[in-house]
């Protein structure tokens, strides 16, 4: 029996047909638009800022956050500087915000400080926000797209009717910055799900990490805070297939064969396999995963999932939409700083970009359940 | 074939009978024995202090009800009689049965989002304490189901002075305080996970009330299903684990809201060995609020401190590590699936003592350079005479030393007596007198085979206590360490060799490892820290092969007066300091009394010694000073 899913269909789009999608949505007068981004060295910052102000010039508002780390290395703030300048030029009346990331003792409050902060923005007489989260850290995008959509759908007069998600999708930028991770993995703000619950302490616990390159340590760690509150924990990792690279996945058993034999160990039959470029792929197989467990474990505790998704970008907004969902909780670990391979990152922006993925959450696409439609590509 | 030392016990936590077959009762004994004797464990606040690994879990799990019950469930077996004997000695279990009931609430999320909410600092703080006190409540009568009690055969037994009270919490029937503390925690949460924190006005009664359990429980009593035995009287523990996650003033309100000597409930606060912080938070750790906010508490009187890694009586620290480590090698070992069954379960015995001299053309070649420094120092053949027979009455372990050893010690002997004796020389005297006597001692026998060891790779690190010592008193590590000698041993018995690994086989290993885990590193700013050891390491490396090793130091001394300031006046260096102390790249010695100075070392851990070949003994150390690290830092690490 198929469930009914919030996001099923669902309006996505990706590469040309995004960027299409966004000059054709934007070109209409009555689109009002608030475009909040991240502001920093990330050069992916104003990809999409670009592009908005080519077609809906005039009508366009930016809040761009600049997230702050202790001790960040001075080329990198001289790049945000150069972008937000950028920014500046194409949104003179653009709001560019610092958000501080981490607290004096290192504990990630990033994500509580922007919802804090967007709460205090008024939002009357857009039609439409974007969220733009190809520089924005999860700990920051995650409990922001969560509050603006919590915003959107309370409605009321003149308050936004659509939220949108974009992400720039371009893996070689990810590999060329490197999170120096904390080491306090925890619930994002906004993504508790229940941890820790009293009532949640009998249920069956599932984790389901995203693999990707070199980010054992952070699900290691992840992995023990989650095994010491709930040693019976199976784990479920994610692995990108299909993927641009074919053997992407066979590489990352191998590199996780520690882990996935030793530590967690995941039974063959437990891999989930989600397309490297569809979130809704994602999306889709961890509500159905969810279903099965629901209906099993109903009567001995309940079913818990918690979702690790320190992958791509794009990827993870299937997990987000996800936790949106059905209230699951994200685990993560929040980069205190970054260490940019910056002739790597030069060498991409002088390369071919990479791919916009929209993602429209909520407003009139979804109007009621019948008239929803999907123009997936 | 699965190696047993390649796990943590934690990761043992799925099945509290596999937990307990590994845990060895040594540190329950040394850390807690004498103060469970002096009935200072229960009846004030406990603060437990420890890096990762360290063993501060494992300990606190013992104590947790389920682990207390499985183990007096087992106590006949032979392997878990000396870790109940342990827990009898310090008062966890009476009678054959438990005298406490345990519960372990991890730090690590929700309690530190309180701090972020826009209230005045009693209300955080009052939310905070609620909500701890509620999930205590919850785990303990969880603990209880999970051993077949239901809450109607509990009884909540009050203080006598709080009697009137027990309504505010739910009381007196235990299901009516099961379910008050289910709906506080339900309305902390909502609070906790509120995206945006409610306004204070808004905030419920349930969090807000007057809900002290932890001022209200005198003992949790279980009323037996027959009449045949006496209710089971349960001394309720609250063990606060990882509350190093906690912001510095809200650590500080609740261990001083803990100490409270009214409290009749056993409470314990295990944290991480963080002692740099960035300033606002050293701050915090370092103003002594307990007289303001507080009056009549003192830390000393009122806290219970147990330091689980290097402080306090450092000797006797390293001994009691040996003796844990050596129990916990045997009761692994006796897991290992090839091992433990041709009974190969004494660590010990499998690694050899013996040394290994080095080979005849290089004792040949040294003895050559000990006779050309001779010439060149101009030192008299009667003059080396008196140094070879201080040498030869020199006794390591109760054993004359190698000749390779002899020799290495005699040319330190020679360059001493350089250093020492009148540098103008006269007409009259070809044979000067030194300033002060020259003795062939441990520290020349130190450098000595220290300058062997860089020289010609003679083995340095072998036998069990040196594996111990190079552990920095970590239980993990000394794990890590260990798997790779056991796999080795493994081998060898698979191809019907003996077990024993030679002391070269060990030296190799243990380098090779310590490489190893450093070049895994993956902790916040281990860049840094690996630059920063590296920089200490190779300056230490510098000084010991100084041929009259007058030095072999394996660490780097700043002035106490200059660290305090470490965080204020170098930020950077703080920060990358917490986080090495944390991860046992550096052990800090604080107060290190030199001369008419007061100095802060920075010990090397145990890894980067091995992987720099340095001396595992404690105390030499180079004096530096902080400007040197930080601008060392400002070279960013590639």
């Amino acid at each position: 029996m198929s469930v009914a899913r919030r996001w099923d269909p669902c309006i996505y789009h990706r590469g040309v047909h995004a960027a299409g999608f966004i000059r054709e949505y934007l070109s209409h007068d009555d689109r009002r638009v608030m475009l909040v981004a991240g502001g920093g060295f990330d050069p992916r910052s104003t990809h999409i800022c670009e592009l908005m102000t080519e077609v809906a010039a005039g009508r366009l508002q930016g809040l761009f956050l600049r997230e702050e780390r202790p001790g960040p290395h001075p080329e990198l703030l001289r790049r945000a500087e150069a972008n937000c300048a950028l920014l500046r030029s194409w949104l003179p009346n653009a709001m560019i915000r610092h958000i501080q990331v981490l607290a004096t003792d290192n504990a990630a409050v990033g994500g509580r400080n922007a919802v804090s902060l967007v709460n205090g923005i008024s939002l009357q007489g857009f039609t439409d926000i974007f969220v733009d989260v190809s520089a924005l850290s999860l700990g920051v995008a995650f409990p922001l797209i969560r509050h603006l959509l919590e915003t959107v759908k309370r409605g009321g007069n003149g308050t936004p009717r659509n939220l949108h998600v974009v992400v720039m999708d371009e893996p070689p930028t990810d590999h060329a910055i490197r999170s120096i991770t904390g080491d306090l993995p925890a619930p994002i703000h906004g993504f508790r799900g229940g941890w820790g619950l009293h009532d949640k302490s009998r249920a069956a616990t599932l984790w389901m990490p995203q693999l990707s390159r070199g980010r054992q340590a952070i699900l290691r760690q992840i992995y023990q805070v989650i095994r010491n509150a709930q040693p019976d924990t199976v784990v479920c990792p994610i692995l990108p297939f299909p993927a641009a690279r074919p053997r992407l996945s066979d590489e990352l058993i191998e590199e996780y064969a520690v882990e996935l034999q030793e530590s967690w160990q995941v039974d063959a039959r437990d891999l989930v396999y989600a397309d490297e470029k569809s979130p809704v792929d994602l999306y889709r197989s961890i509500l159905r995963i969810d279903d099965a467990r629901r209906r099993v474990f109903s009567e001995v505790g309940g079913s818990q999932i918690v979702l690790s998704p320190v992958g791509s970008k794009a990827l993870s907004l299937g997990a987000l939409m996800a936790a949106l969902e059905q209230n699951f909780t994200v685990m993560y670990v929040e980069a205190i700083g970054y260490d940019v391979d910056f002739d790597r990152l030069d060498a991409r922006i002088s390369g071919p970009a990479g791919e916009f993925v929209h993602l429209w959450l909520h407003g009139e696409a979804y109007g009621t359940p019948h008239d929803s439609e999907g123009a997936g590509t | 074939m699965e190696n047993p030392f390649l796990k943590r016990a934690s990761e043992y936590l799925r099945d509290d009978e596999a937990f307990l077959a590994v845990v060895s009762p040594e540190p329950v004994t040394f850390f807690l024995r004498g103060r469970g004797q002096a009935g200072t464990l229960y009846d004030r606040l406990l603060f437990m202090q420890g890096t990762p690994g360290s063993g501060k879990t494992t300990l606190a799990r013992l104590f947790e009800y389920p682990t207390l019950t499985a183990l007096l469930r087992n106590r006949s077996s032979s392997g878990y009689q000396s870790l109940a004997g342990a827990l009898v000695e310090c008062g966890g279990i009476v009678d054959d049965r438990p005298a406490v009931i345990g519960c372990r609430l991890t730090m690590e999320t929700d309690y530190r989002d309180f701090w972020e909410f826009p209230y005045n600092e009693t209300l955080k703080i009052g939310l905070l304490t609620t909500f701890v006190q509620a999930r205590a409540v919850l785990a303990w009568f969880r603990h209880l189901a999970s051993e077949g009690v239901s809450a109607s055969r509990i009884r909540i037994v009050p203080r006598s002075d709080a009697e009137t009270a027990v309504d505010a919490i739910g009381g007196p029937d235990a299901e009516g305080v099961l379910a008050r503390a289910r709906e506080v925690e339900a309305a902390a949460y909502e609070i906790v996970g509120a995206l945006i924190a409610p306004r204070e006005e808004d905030l419920s009664p349930a969090v807000t009330g007057a809900y002290r359990p932890f001022d209200v429980i005198d003992r949790i009593e279980v009323v037996p299903q027959n009449d045949a035995t006496s209710p089971l009287s349960l001394l309720p523990l609250v063990i606060l684990d990882d509350a190093n996650v906690l912001h510095p003033s809200q650590f500080r309100a609740l261990q001083h809201w803990l100490a409270r000597r009214e409290l009749r409930i056993a409470r314990w606060m295990i944290a991480r060995f963080d002692i740099l912080l960035p300033q606002e938070a050293l701050n915090a750790v370092t103003e002594d609020r307990a007289e303001a906010d507080f009056p009549g508490l003192t830390a000393g009187r009122d806290i219970e401190i147990v330091l689980l890694q290097s402080s306090g009586p450092r000797r006797e620290q390293r001994t009691a590590f040996r003796r844990m480590a050596k129990d916990m090698a045997g009761r692994y070992l006796q897991k290992h699936s090839l091992l433990g069954p041709r009974r190969l379960i004494v660590l010990s015995d499998l690694l050899s003592d013996q040394e290994e001299s080095i080979s005849p053309s290089a004792l040949r070649e040294y003895g050559e350079m000990v006779n050309a420094a001779q010439r060149r120092l101009r030192v008299t053949d009667s003059r080396r005479e008196e140094f070879e027979k201080e040498v030869d009455s020199f006794r390591s372990g109760g054993r004359a030393v190698p000749p390779d050893v002899r020799l290495a010690m005699l040319m330190v002997l020679l360059h001493r007596y350089d250093r020492r004796r009148k540098k103008v020389a006269t007409l009259f005297e070809t044979d000067p007198e030194p300033s002060r006597p020259i003795a062939a001692n441990s520290d020349v026998h130190e450098a000595a085979k220290l300058h062997l060891l860089h020289r010609y790779n003679r083995p340095f690190y072998f036998g069990i206590d040196d594996l111990c010592d190079s552990s920095s008193e970590n239980a993990e590590l000394f794990l890590q360490l260990s798997a790779v000698l056991v796999e080795t041993v493994a081998t060898q018995v698979i191809r019907s060799k003996g077990p024993q690994l030679s002391a070269g086989t060990q030296s190799r290993l243990l380098r090779q490892r310590a490489e190893w885990i450093i070049n895994k590193w993956s902790f916040p700013y281990f860049q840094e820290v690996r630059q920063l050891v590296t920089w200490i390491g190779k300056r230490c490396v510098e000084v010991t092969q100084e041929p009259n090793g007058w030095l072999t130091p394996n660490s780097y001394g700043i002035s106490q007066e200059e660290f305090e300031n470490l965080a204020k006046n170098y930020p950077d260096l703080a920060r990358v300091l917490q986080f090495a102390v944390a991860y046992n790249a550096i052990l800090l010695v604080p107060n290190y009394k030199q001369g008419s100075k007061i100095w802060c070392l920075l010990e090397l851990g145990g890894m980067v010694n091995l992987a720099h070949g340095l001396s595992l003994r404690r105390g030499g150390f180079l004096e530096g000073e902080a400007e040197a690290l930080a601008a060392l830092l400002e070279e960013r690490p590639s």
